[in-house]
This record gives C-alpha cells, sequence and structure tokens, in this order.
C-alpha cells in the first residue's frame, strides 16, 4: 500500500509538472519524454531526468575517465576521478551548458581549435543540457501519437545515444523517447448534477480540480453528508457543525489536505472510520479521485464521473463532466 | 514553462550579435573605516515646477549608499573559472571591480524594508553575487550567491546615512542540513547557506524585527537515484531577530521546516504564525515524505514570543498555500488568507494548487482552517462587473444582447455565488455552459492570483455597536490563471481590481467580494501602500512577469493612485528608477513614502543577453527614491503630544495643533515590514475619538488585541480639506503593547 501511495504522489506531482510546462509553451497534444536505460559500464550512473529542459546526468564511481563526444567524435567533457573538465574550445561545450545553448566565443567556433581542458568541478558528476535528449530530437508520427492516445501510457518511440569514449575505448550512453498524450491537453470539469438538497458545490479549477462543498444558509441544520472515498469508504463528512476526515480512508490519506502526519503509515482497510474534526465551519474544498486519471478519447466529447455521498443514510450523488480540449497557442 | 523558454531564449540569442566588455581599473576595497567616513547621501528633492505636485505628488532624485562594502567579500572559490566572454558586466557605480573589469562586490539593494519604530529603516539584499554569475545563473546560484547584506538607513529631509549592523549577513550561517540520509547540503565552504533572501520580516511586539526562512544555496551532490549537479535553494528554518537598539542581529529558535517564500502575522498576543514557503525550490521531493513532495510546506508552525521556540501547529492546521501567501489577522483574532501569493516554481505547482483558489481563514485557538469560498466568489454585482460581464459575452445578437444587459441589470446590487446564475434562462442561449462559466469568471478576475498586493483597508468600528466587525482587503493587477491552470498563470497581467469583504461576527465569517475601477494599466508585482488616509497608491512593477520570461517585459515607472470614496484608479507621478522584481515601497513616519528594491533575475536567466526597450540586464537597483504624495503639499494638522506606549482598552490623550473640530479621525497604521509584495501585518485601525475640545482629542483604543495586534505603530490625525480630501499629519510613533514575555513553558 506505501508503494501504492507513494507512485500516486509522485505522479499527482508529475501531472501537475507536465501540464503547468505545457501552460506557458507552445501546447501539444502529445509529450516527448527521454528515458536513459542502464549503462553497462561498471561504475556508471546515467539519468536523463527534467530539470526546466531535459538534461543528462552522469556519476562517475569508476575511477576511469568517461569523454562525452559531440556528433562530430569531438570530446568536450571529460569526468574522471580527478573531477570534471571542459573543453573551452569545443562549441559543444557552450551549446550544452544551458537549456537554450550559449553562443560559442570565436574561438570555439573553429572545430579544429585545439582544446583548451579547464576544471569545472571537483565532483565525479555533471549534468548538461545535451540536445540528442531533447524533446526537439525526435517528431512523432500521426500514428503514433493516436496509437500513444489509445494506450493512455507513454510508449517507447524511438531511441537516443550519446557517444563517449570509457577508458579511451568507443561507447556510448544510450536511451529511448517515450511518447504520451493528453497532458498537453486541457480539461475542463464541471457539474452537471448534485442530489444534495440544501448543499452547493463548485468546481475550483487547476491542473486537477477541487469541488467546494458548501452548506447554504437555509440548509438543514441536522443533516449530514458523508463523502465516499475511492473504494466508496467514507472519506469527508460535513454537517453544519463542522467538517471531518476519516484518517483511516486510504483516499484521504492519498488526497487529504492535512495527511502530514499520516505519511507512510498504512491505512487499515478493514477498521472503523476515525474522524478527525479539520474545520468548524459547514464549507470544505478536497480533491477527489474520481476527477482525476480520466483518459480522454476525443476533443470535445466529455466523460462523465461521479462522486458517491451518503446523506443521513440515503446515497446520492455528485455528478460531473470533464471536457478536454486543445488550447489556442 | 521551459518551452516558452526555450523558444524565447532561443530567438533572443541569435539577436546577440555584438557586446561590447567595458574597461574597468581595479577598485580598491574599502575599509569599514572608509564606509563610516562615506556614509551619508543627499537627497535631492523633486521639482514641483514640472509637474502638479499637489495633484500627482513627486518623487525625490535616487540616492544611494556612497560605499560599496562587504567585510569579507563576496566573491568566492568558484569552481567554474571561466570567463564568458559575452557576459553582461553590471554598472560599475554599484559595485568594485578587479582588474578584468569583474565585480568584486555590489551594493546591496533594499529588497525587504522595515520600519523602525525609533525611525530608521532596516532593509536587506536579495540574490548578493548574481554578479559573479559567469552564464547562467539557473546553473550557477549555488556556486556564486552568497548570504545577503543587511543595512540599517536613516533619513532626515535632505540627507540619507548608511550604517552596518552586526553581522552584517545576519549570521544564519548554520550547520550543514541533511538533505537524504547521509547526504548534506551546506557543506561546500560558500557562504551562501544561510540567506536572507526569501525570508519573511515582521515586527515583534517589542519593536525588535524578526527574519524567518530564507535560501540555502547549494550544487545538489550526486547519488544514485537522484538528479545530481543542479543547483538547489533550500528553504532554511532559521529565525533571526534584529535588534534596533544594539543593531546586532541575533538566533533565534529554528522552525521545524525549512522555509523558503513563508508568510508571517502576528497573532493577537504577539506570537507570530507561519505558513508555506517549500523546503526545496527547484526539485520539491522528498522521499521520506512523499505527502510533501510537489508541494508548498502544508505545516504551519507558531512562534512562542515569550518563549522564542517555535510549535508544529499539527494535522489539522496545515494547507496547501501558494508560496508567499497574502494573509491578515482578522478582527476575531483569525488569520485570513485572501487567494494571492507568489507561484512560480519553474517545474510546476502543487499538486493541490486548485486549493489556493480558496479564500479561508485559521483560528489559531482551534488550530484549524475554515474555507470561506472561491477567490472573487459570491460576488456582489455592481457596475464595474456588469461591465466585465457583458463584455466577456461579447454577444452579436442584438436582441440577445438587449435582454442579457437587462438581466444583468437588474440583478445589480445583489449577491451572487455562481455569475451565471444572473443569466437564468437566458443563459443556455448562449452556448456550453462550462465554457460561458469559464469567460464570466475570468472576466471577473475570479480564482487564485499571483504577483500582486493584497491590501487591507482601513478597520473602521461599526457606528451602531462600536465593535470591528468588517476587514475588507484591496487587490489590483498581477497575473490570474490560464484556464484550468491556475498558476503560475498567465505571463501577462491583469488590470483587474477587486475588493474581497470578510464580515466577521465571533467566530462565524461571511466572504464577499467586488469589483473596483481598473488599473489604468495592467501591472505585475506593483507594491501597494495604504495612506493614512484611506487612499491606497501602488508602484513599481512591470507589464510583464519577470519570473517567466525575465528581461521580456518592461518596467512601470508611473504610480497610480487608489480613492477609495470612487473606488477608481488614476495614474500620478512617476518614478526615476525602473523597478521589477523584489521591489519595495513603505510609509515613512512623516507620510512620506520610501521606494526601493529591484534585483531582478538575468534576462532569460542567462548572463550573455540583454534586450534594447526591455527589462536592462544590469543587475541589482541599490537606490531609494522618496514619494511625497498629494497631502504632503497641503496645509497639514500636527500631533504635539501624545504617550509613547499605550495600551489596549487605555483612554489616550493625544495634543494636536488644528482647528477646533477639524479632526476627522485618528488613524494607528502599522509599521511596515515588507518584502516581494507582501506585509502579512499591514494594517490601518481608525482610533474612536470620545472627546475633541482645545486642541486636545481623548482616543479610546481598542480592547480587542486582534484589531491592535501588540507592537509598533505609527499614529497619525486626519483632517478633512476644504476640497474634502483627508489630509493626514506627520506620524507620531507609539508602541502598543500587550504581549507577554513571560516564558510559562516547564
Amino acid at each position: 500500500m506505501a508503494s501504492l501511495k507513494k507512485t500516486i504522489a509522485l505522479s499527482l506531482a508529475i501531472t501537475a509538472c507536465a501540464v503547468m510546462a505545457e501552460a506557458h509553451g507552445g501546447i501539444d497534444d502529445y509529450q516527448i519524454r527521454p528515458v536513459a536505460e542502464k549503462t553497462s559500464i561498471s561504475g556508471i550512473t546515467v539519468q536523463a531526468i527534467q530539470s526546466n529542459a531535459p538534461q543528462l546526468v552522469i556519476e562517475n564511481k569508476s575511477g576511469k575517465l568517461l569523454e562525452i563526444l559531440d556528433d562530430d567524435g569531438r570530446a568536450f567533457l571529460r569526468i574522471g576521478p580527478d573531477g570534471v573538465e571542459g573543453d573551452m574550445n569545443a562549441s559543444a561545450f557552450y551549446n550544452t551548458y544551458s537549456t537554450a545553448g550559449l553562443q560559442p566565443p570565436k574561438n570555439a567556433q573553429d572545430p579544429a581549435a585545439k582544446p583548451d581542458w579547464k576544471s569545472l568541478s571537483k565532483d565525479q558528476n555533471w549534468g548538461w543540457f545535451d540536445p540528442r535528449i531533447a524533446e526537439t530530437a525526435f517528431t512523432p508520427s500521426h500514428s503514433e501519437v493516436d496509437e500513444a492516445k489509445t494506450n493512455g501510457q507513454p510508449m517507447a518511440v524511438a531511441n537516443w545515444s550519446v557517444p563517449v569514449r570509457f577508458a579511451g575505448k568507443p561507447n556510448s550512453l544510450d536511451g529511448r523517447f517515450e511518447l504520451s498524450s493528453g497532458s498537453a491537453t486541457i480539461a475542463t470539469a464541471s457539474i452537471t448534477s448534485n442530489t444534495i438538497d440544501g448543499w452547493s458545490t463548485r468546481i475550483i479549477p487547476g491542473a486537477n480540480p477541487a469541488i467546494l462543498l458548501k452548506q447554504s444558509k437555509d440548509g438543514p441544520k441536522d443533516q449530514i453528508v458523508t463523502i465516499l472515498g475511492e473504494r466508496n469508504e467514507p472519506y469527508i463528512q460535513l454537517s453544519s457543525q463542522g467538517v471531518s476526515v476519516n484518517i483511516e480512508s486510504d483516499t484521504w490519506r492519498q488526497y487529504g489536505r492535512a495527511n502530514g502526519d499520516f505519511s507512510g503509515i498504512s491505512v487499515n482497510e478493514d477498521s472503523d472510520p476515525e474522524w478527525m474534526n479539520v474545520s468548524t465551519s459547514s464549507a470544505y474544498t478536497f480533491m477527489h479521485p474520481s476527477l482525476y486519471n480520466l483518459q480522454s478519447s476525443t476533443e470535445n466529447s466529455p466523460i462523465g464521473w461521479q462522486i458517491v455521498v451518503d446523506v443521513d443514510g440515503q446515497k446520492g450523488k455528485i455528478e460531473g463532466e470533464t471536457n478536454f480540449h486543445t488550447p489556442a497557442n | 514553462m521551459h518551452n516558452f523558454l526555450k523558444v524565447t531564449s532561443s530567438s533572443l540569442l541569435l539577436t546577440v550579435s555584438a557586446i561590447s566588455i567595458t574597461s574597468f581599473a581595479q577598485t580598491t576595497e574599502p575599509t569599514e573605516q572608509d564606509y563610516e567616513n562615506n556614509s551619508t547621501a543627499p537627497i535631492v528633492s523633486g521639482d514641483c515646477a514640472d509637474t502638479n505636485c499637489a495633484e500627482n505628488g513627486v518623487f525625490t532624485q535616487p540616492f544611494v549608499e556612497p560605499v560599496v562594502y562587504r567585510p569579507d567579500g563576496v566573491r568566492q572559490s568558484n569552481e567554474v573559472p571561466i570567463n564568458n566572454p559575452l557576459r553582461q558586466i553590471t554598472r560599475d557605480e554599484r559595485c568594485t571591480f578587479d582588474e578584468e573589469g569583474r565585480p568584486i562586490n555590489c551594493k546591496p539593494s533594499g529588497t525587504s524594508v522595515a520600519q523602525l519604530y525609533d525611525g530608521r529603516i532596516l532593509y536587506y539584499n536579495a540574490l548578493e553575487g548574481t554578479e559573479n554569475v559567469e552564464f547562467s545563473v539557473f546553473l550557477e546560484v549555488g556556486q556564486v550567491v552568497v548570504d545577503d547584506q543587511t543595512r540599517v538607513l536613516e533619513l532626515d529631509e535632505n540627507e540619507a546615512k548608511f550604517s552596518i549592523p552586526s553581522p552584517v549577513t545576519a549570521g544564519a550561517e548554520e550547520p550543514a542540513t541533511e538533505l537524504f540520509p547521509g547526504l548534506t547540503a551546506g557543506d561546500d565552504g560558500i557562504k551562501n547557506d544561510g540567506a536572507l533572501f526569501c525570508s519573511d520580516l515582521k515586527h515583534l511586539a517589542d519593536g525588535r524585527v524578526m527574519a524567518v526562512g530564507g535560501t540555502n544555496y547549494y550544487s545538489e551532490p550526486g547519488i544514485p537515484g537522484t538528479g545530481f549537479g543542479l543547483p538547489e535553494l533550500e528553504g532554511l528554518d532559521s529565525a533571526r531577530i534584529f535588534n534596533p537598539r544594539t543593531n546586532d542581529w541575533t538566533q533565534t529558535g529554528s522552525m521545524t521546516y525549512g522555509r523558503w517564500y513563508p508568510s508571517l502575522t502576528t497573532l493577537p498576543n504577539g506570537d507570530m504564525f507561519v505558513s508555506s514557503g517549500v523546503t526545496k525550490l527547484l526539485k520539491p521531493v522528498y522521499p521520506d515524505n512523499l505527502a510533501q513532495s510537489g508541494r508548498n510546506v502544508t505545516r504551519t508552525e507558531t512562534y512562542d514570543l515569550s518563549c522564542g521556540v517555535w510549535e508544529d501547529n499539527g494535522g489539522t492546521a496545515e494547507r496547501s498555500l501558494p508560496l508567499y501567501p497574502r494573509q491578515h489577522l482578522l478582527p476575531n483574532g483569525q488569520v485570513y488568507y485572501n487567494g494571492v501569493g507568489q507561484a512560480f516554481n519553474p517545474f510546476g505547482q502543487a499538486y493541490d494548487q486548485a486549493l489556493w483558489n480558496i479564500v479561508g481563514a485559521y483560528d489559531p485557538e482551534a488550530g484549524k482552517w475554515t474555507d470561506l469560498g472561491y477567490a472573487g466568489l459570491p460576488l456582489r454585482f455592481n457596475d464595474y462587473a456588469l461591465d466585465e460581464v457583458t463584455g466577456a459575452l461579447n454577444i452579436t445578437n442584438p436582441f440577445l444582447a438587449r435582454t442579457v444587459k437587462r438581466t444583468l441589470l437588474g440583478a445589480t446590487g445583489s449577491i451572487v455565488e455562481d455569475p451565471l446564475d444572473l443569466l437564468g434562462p437566458v443563459a443556455r442561449l448562449l452556448g456550453n455552459p462550462t465554457d460561458l462559466r469559464s469567460k464570466v469568471e475570468t472576466a471577473l478576475g475570479a480564482g487564485f492570483r499571483g504577483s500582486t498586493h493584497s491590501i487591507m483597508l482601513p478597520l473602521k468600528p461599526n457606528e451602531a455597536t462600536g465593535k470591528y466587525e468588517k476587514a475588507e482587503f484591496l487587490t489590483a493587477g498581477g497575473v490570474m490563471g490560464l484556464g484550468v491552470a491556475t498558476s503560475p498563470g498567465s505571463y501577462l497581467p491583469t488590470n483587474l481590481s477587486r475588493i474581497d469583504t470578510v464580515n466577521v461576527d465571533g467566530f462565524e465569517m461571511e466572504y464577499e467580494s467586488r469589483l473596483t475601477g481598473k488599473l489604468n494599466q495592467p501591472r505585475w508585482y506593483g507594491t501597494a501602500v495604504l495612506l493614512p488616509n484611506s487612499e491606497v497608491i501602488v508602484f513599481s512593477g512591470a507589464n510583464r512577469d519577470e519570473v517567466v520570461a525575465p528581461g521580456s517585459g518592461q518596467a512601470i515607472r508611473q504610480a497610480e493612485l487608489f480613492n477609495p470614496e470612487t473606488e477608481t484608479w488614476r495614474p500620478i507621478a512617476s518614478a526615476t528608477q525602473e523597478r521589477t522584481y523584489h521591489n519595495t515601497a513603505m510609509l515613512l513616519q512623516d507620510g512620506r513614502v520610501l521606494i526601493g528594491g529591484h534585483s531582478p533575475i538575468n534576462t532569460a536567466y542567462l548572463y550573455t543577453i540583454n534586450l534594447p526597450g526591455f527589462s536592462p540586464n544590469d543587475g541589482r537597483d541599490p537606490s531609494f527614491e522618496i514619494y511625497s504624495p498629494p497631502y504632503m503639499f497641503k496645509d497639514r494638522p500636527e500631533i504635539k503630544n501624545v504617550k509613547r506606549n499605550i495600551s489596549h482598552g487605555e483612554s489616550v490623550n493625544v495634543s494636536i495643533d488644528a482647528a477646533e473640530g477639524e479632526i476627522d479621525s485618528v488613524v494607528l497604521v502599522r509599521n511596515t515590514s515588507m518584502t516581494h509584495v507582501i506585509d502579512g501585518d499591514q494594517r490601518t485601525v481608525h482610533i474612536p475619538i470620545s472627546s475633541q475640545s482645545n486642541n486636545k482629542l481623548k482616543i479610546e483604543i481598542p480592547e480587542n488585541k486582534a484589531v491592535v495586534p501588540p507592537g509598533p505603530y505609527i499614529m497619525f490625525v486626519n483632517k478633512k480639506d476644504s476640497d474634502g480630501s483627508i489630509v493626514p499629519s506627520p506620524g507620531y510613533q507609539v508602541m502598543v503593547d500587550g504581549a507577554s514575555f513571560q516564558c510559562d513553558a516547564g
């Protein structure tokens, strides 16, 4: 269970990141992500990570020299037991130093210029923005994008390779590009029906939307509304007296607003609800898994969802739909 | 965001064809004695010959500390010993330089400021050392940025005197922090593990100033399973206190959580509430606490003023908030979050950032939050809202347009939870309700807003009950969400302006919002100041989000003034200097306003780009200017005498110089302590006048400590001028006590 929670917590974060990253850029209906394969070179760890652009990061504990080569076979980085060096006369050093690359100085524009190695770090690790793993290094076909949409899962669509020399011998760092769809679209959720009399509902927009449930001024004073979680377990309870959450709800542990006390502690699925009062008001905004991980099919074809509630022992529901759009650039 | 940056910076790179490097002679590093001997700068008044000062006010000429000084030097052992031939060199008057013309030390900028009770001003720097970046601030920040310097500034009409507190960097160079088991940060030998940058600062009840949080810069070393070789800005758990009596900084208790961009608010008993901040800015992933990964610190803590320690407020007091959430103390003692904050982690925001749209209040006694509404809704529908909604609907069918207008006109004055409800049956004729709702709410500026101010308007007692039952908050400009992506939001700022109201009746609270007149120009990162006469002025900022795409915006030097009677904004005087990111503005004791700050991110996060006509890539601005509002040019009343220390519930005599019955109101203005467009203690309280005769006033200090939390206040008396305008006196510094300094902890 703990690993499930971790996966969800991180995937939520990553989803949000992806959507946010797209919010400021050109919005496509797919995303390309480089993934590094485990290298067979002993003592070398390689990762393709996403910082403000895809970046290759290397740790070299082999005790031998690893040289990173440009497309013409010229080394521009050396990572070895004495630290990291860069060739100040290699244009690739400048091109890979930052996300957009730096304009190489004149002396680095001559491919035949003698190497000028300068120390960059005493550590045995380094990161650089190699254009060979940039998302622009590969453009998927329409059919691949369609397939990724249908699958709903990232799929490997191409390989990348960065030539290196290890202990003086040619080698390479290798990996694949994974294609995923959906993250570049914007999802707009709305509530289509609410069967809880005396309570108003509102979608709160966000990469992962939330719902504000609020008792109307003239709402019934003795009514207890229980929001059920992912496994239909009691999740959140509201009344005119306040709001309580079931800390034995796995949904609460994963999506709750105040779960710091319980991080890493397993839920006992068989236990009775254990309610913790979190607010004295009769309004609460919550996240609910029913609104997430929806698979978009086609644009402007909304997908319905529902949240089951218990109102004084009677089942009710909040129903809504999520529409997927590709916003104009 | 990275796509935008990539496209922008790539294209910008091509435009940089010729960059000249100026030659500099090596300058001798001044000593502390040199500094003391040259610590005074003249202040040159603004010229009213060219401008209508009585209408628009006027700025002084900029002034700056005369000598560059840092006792231990900024430049560190840089592990990237490469000189970038394309690098922009900062302006020479701001720094000392080595023989190659490269900056060694630069003057600090007033990016965080506090009006001390003794009349002096404490300020400190941001991003100190960025002048030593060779290529990209993003990549080198952990290597070159160092702890920020502090200064004390003493002003009179013609002169500014600068002095250096001890230690100059506030002394929070901490032991190494454990990031992961066996892996520590803060041991890289560079003095950048205790920077004040990105802390929040507040006056304590006794007039000292506490700075909480801040930055530990480092390059994250490599360990398998994590990213490595990358810079990180880690939020500090430190809290330090500046004592104006001794000019010294000392350390007090540390928080449980490291916080970068936290918010502080003083509680009624003088204790300090802190929320939000992020522990790791660039990669907020914490393997030992995954629930906290991908979002800011949700735990809140309270500083026990008497014992000097922080206490974790527990699970029910958690809330996911933006960075630097704009929060204020309500008259019922609860801390209100106004749906405004900072939101610019480069790699996305909190996975639950939808919750940032919700305005709420924290009850320190119960340790629980109340959700009050979706920011901007419910809405009191007025003429401004009518204009926005009809404009957003853009109906081309004349008959339908008339029907909608008539329907909306009928709703004027009502409070609406959902603007679509106003349209009633007509709504279905206007298209998809989801799209329509989004369009209307965007037009109304509903939802979370980033990079702007939240000004608490003057607290006034209810005339019938004598109680303070309503708090109002003015928010104008900033960036709004893009559709569902609530933050960091649009790259373009808005000109929308709104007032949020919280009516309190004990623990019961009701929230509503209303639109006001718009700003005359959209503004990102404008710092607002509430004047003693209830007018609000917004200063500085830019016309683009300078964090998303630094260097691509244009600074806004012209201030705008908000008239609380008409609820409209009008342009007034312009400052001399361009101040975009990390600008500050602060009410001075004499009623003028100190303008300072400006510590931008380098254009496109690189040191090799300068875009002609846009925000210059020229580093920090250490200068200040002083703005004189229109009332400075009128006949002002005067406070002759009042006791310095006053208590809650006390009747206080005020000797004044004013005609009989001339005084309209007496206000207490909390001494400013602000940074990053935020002052969580900002407040002006109207104090009831119980009698007025013969140049004497008797005023009644409220008993309610949530209305006047203990600490330093500037008292002003306001008179109504013949033209109907309110003219305040010069201020008079007082201290309102009420805090306990007796530690009861066993």
